[in-house]
């Protein structure tokens, strides 16, 4: 089987654009925008710049931190790969043709969608909820995931605030400090500001999530040609640069996170700036993250599965397939970010049952093709022999249900279809309104954890001074 | 070919250093301070500005005939003090408080200058009273607000507050721009408009002088 077999980069090569990380860190050095942090780097060796707030890292310390953080693994009950939301400002309305700002009742959809899609294996609200004071919007997303979720979640967190009420949240769903240190109730996605800088709220809430040993991805976003040069090679080692720049702080932290490297690097539309979310290149660079990631002894969690297309049409599902498809071969634990349409514009609810679909048939062909005795079915095909067929055989009834069968996807007839035809955002549509509608959303804590994650959201509205 | 069609090519050629001593040449051959900013680098820039709308030049394109411009500019400005020049327009343009991205400004304050506009950088982390400090003190057309960030957008409300609090709100027009902002959202906080690039940046600017 393919999986796990795709190299665009060679090792050596692999090698060759991680010396150059090293050297970037080293050389050029990297913003810590925390002058606490830059005292703690000093005192592990780095060479540090009080004044412009940069750090060298030397390579040695890099490498030791690598040797010594640990990678953030998937829990054994949990498919091969990450089927992860992604979190985006609009709901995209098929039936309108419009985008929205989103909001908690959307939020609400989402998880409840989440926990019905089988192929979706991490949950988000979607989108930001805007019904809400925005500033403290991320408390709203954490609660109604604490609460309604029943798979592992992925949300953001803006401040140094909200991270210790999600702290407190996830303690109180977890049981407690010991508890929520053996858990991934908080995976926080740490993103520096490309190039080479991470910001003092940032590197506050990774001190606060990596002193409770929560999972964290880093999640650099270097934009080839803008916020990292118009090559490719180059754009990926300045990624791993910041990457690193993250590892190597919590490791002297001395935190026990463990860690996804990787993160969402973008390719520029040259002709105007935009971030572009689907291109050959953009594959070929995840690619080479995903490789330098499993090189270090990392899962890599990088993104693929994008679409600039505005629409469900052919492009959307070429540009999500091909991406999907290629990151799959190369072993990525994660195929993220889920639902996302039209170059980041907004989320889509039926996109996300088309791509759970869509994941669906990748995880067929993860299982690849099982070889023994029985599966070379030599026996049955004796007893057919020449001419006859194998449906009323027992080895065809033992096996009938093993394939995939499609949700949305159609296999009908030409006949079939055209007397009634649906295009696929309507059938989307139709599974997104039955889950809704059959579906309540449903306390996944007890009476007295929720209200006591109310009770946290509360606080911090009238903290904020918020309404 | 004449020093100012020279001028003007070498802002389509995207030479900058060609520009500035050109343009220098130009004045040590006693040509007038605006016709060389006119017929030199405004025609330059004005061709370049077409061929990025027709996408025949790409945007680190565009950015470096826009500094050609600049510098070209620079060179001539100290002469134009006694000749009635005035920019297009004055714009203060920043990244909101609490966000230290700066690329799609930077993007925006570039393609600005190459179109003529006096271009005012508050810079990254900007709170309300620095805009408010800075439009008193520039007193600019145009005050442009940046954030890429969800929980930054939030300041960009403030900022438009503050202005009307200070008394400076109706002497200019407000636009917004960045990843998660919308021409919705820049409705709602009052500002004047919203532009989803660079380039719709400066046809917006254009537009809100204008009228």
């Amino acid at each position: 089987m393919i999986f796990n077999k795709l190299d665009v980069v060679s090792t050596q090569e692999i090698e060759r654009i991680l010396d150059t990380s090293y050297r970037i860190l080293e050389e050029v050095g990297f913003k810590y925008e925390w002058d606490w942090a830059l005292e703690l780097l000093e005192k592990r060796g780095c060479k540090v710049d009080m004044a412009k707030q940069i750090a060298c890292v030397p390579r040695s310390l890099t490498l030791e931190a690598v040797a010594n953080m640990k990678p953030l693994a998937l829990p054994q009950d949990y498919p091969k790969i990450f089927w992860a939301p992604w979190i985006g400002m609009n709901i995209i309305d098929f039936e309108t043709k419009t985008k929205r700002a989103g909001t908690l009742n959307d939020c609400r959809n989402v998880i409840n969608l989440v926990n019905h899609l089988e192929n979706i294996s991490v949950s988000s609200t979607g989108v930001v909820p805007q019904d809400v004071p925005i500033e403290i919007s991320d408390i709203y997303m954490a609660e109604l995931l604490f609460k309604y979720s029943e798979k592992i979640v992925t949300t953001w967190t803006y401040t140094i605030e909200s991270a210790h009420d999600l702290v407190e949240m996830a303690k109180a769903v977890t049981g407690g400090e010991d508890e929520l240190r053996g858990s991934r109730m908080i995976n926080y996605l740490a993103e520096p500001v490309s190039p080479l800088k991470l910001s003092k709220h940032s590197l506050e809430i990774m001190k606060v999530y990596g002193e409770l040993d929560q999972p964290i991805n880093m999640g650099p976003m270097v934009q080839v040609g803008t916020t990292g040069p118009a090559t490719l090679a180059g754009s990926v080692a300045l990624q791993m640069a910041e990457n690193l720049a993250g590892l190597v702080y919590l490791y002297c932290l001395g935190s026990n996170s463990p860690m996804a490297l990787g993160g969402p690097m973008q390719t520029s539309d040259m002709r105007t700036g935009r971030c572009l979310y689907a291109a050959p290149e953009l594959s070929l660079i995840h690619l080479a993250l995903v490789a330098c990631a499993h090189h270090l002894g990392f899962m890599s969690g990088c993104t693929s599965g994008l679409t600039d297309s505005n629409c469900m049409d052919f492009q959307s599902g070429w540009d999500r397939g091909l991406s999907m498809m290629l990151l799959w071969a190369a072993g990525s634990e994660s195929i993220g970010m889920r639902g996302e349409i039209g170059g980041g514009e907004g989320f889509c609810l039926e996109s996300l049952v088309v791509e759970n679909e869509m994941g669906g048939m990748l995880r067929v062909l993860s299982e690849g093709i099982l070889v023994n005795d029985d599966t070379l079915a030599l026996d049955v095909i004796e007893k057919v022999g020449i001419g006859g067929n194998y449906l009323m055989e027992k080895h065809t009834m033992r096996h009938a249900r093993d394939f995939w069968q499609p949700g949305v996807f159609t296999q009908d007839t030409f006949d079939k279809y055209w007397s009634e035809p649906k295009p696929i955002e309507q059938r989307a549509r139709e599974r997104v309104e039955k889950v809704l509608a059959e579906n309540s959303l449903e306390l996944q804590v007890s009476e007295d954890i929720a209200a006591e994650i109310d009770r946290i959201v509360s606080r911090r509205v009238k903290a904020a001074g918020l309404q | 070919m004449s020093l100012l069609e020279k001028i003007k090519n070498s802002i389509i050629e995207m030479e900058p250093e060609l520009t500035v001593e050109l343009t220098q040449s130009a004045l040590a051959e006693g040509i007038a301070p605006m016709e060389i900013v006119a017929g030199g680098l405004i025609s330059g820039i004005e061709i370049v500005g077409v061929k990025f709308k027709n996408d025949e030049v790409f945007l680190p394109e565009v950015m470096m005939s826009a500094k050609a411009f600049k510098d070209g500019f620079a060179a001539v400005s100290p002469k134009l003090k006694d000749s009635g020049y005035e920019p297009k327009g004055r714009v203060l343009i920043g990244s909101v408080k609490g966000d230290i991205h700066d690329i799609g400004k930077n993007i925006v304050v570039a393609l600005l200058q190459g179109n003529g506009y006096e271009v005012h950088d508050a810079g990254v982390d900007a709170p309300p009273e620095r805009f408010v400090d800075m439009v008193r003190e520039i007193k600019p057309n145009v005050v442009g607000m940046s954030a890429l960030l969800t929980t930054t957008m939030a300041f960009m409300r403030d900022t438009v507050s503050a202005l009307k609090d200070a008394g400076l709100r109706d002497s200019l027009k407000i636009i917004v721009g960045g990843a998660p902002v919308s021409a919705d959202f820049a409705k709602e906080i009052g500002a004047d408009g919203y532009g989803e690039d660079a380039g719709e940046a400066v046809d917006l600017v254009k537009s809100l002088l204008a009228s």
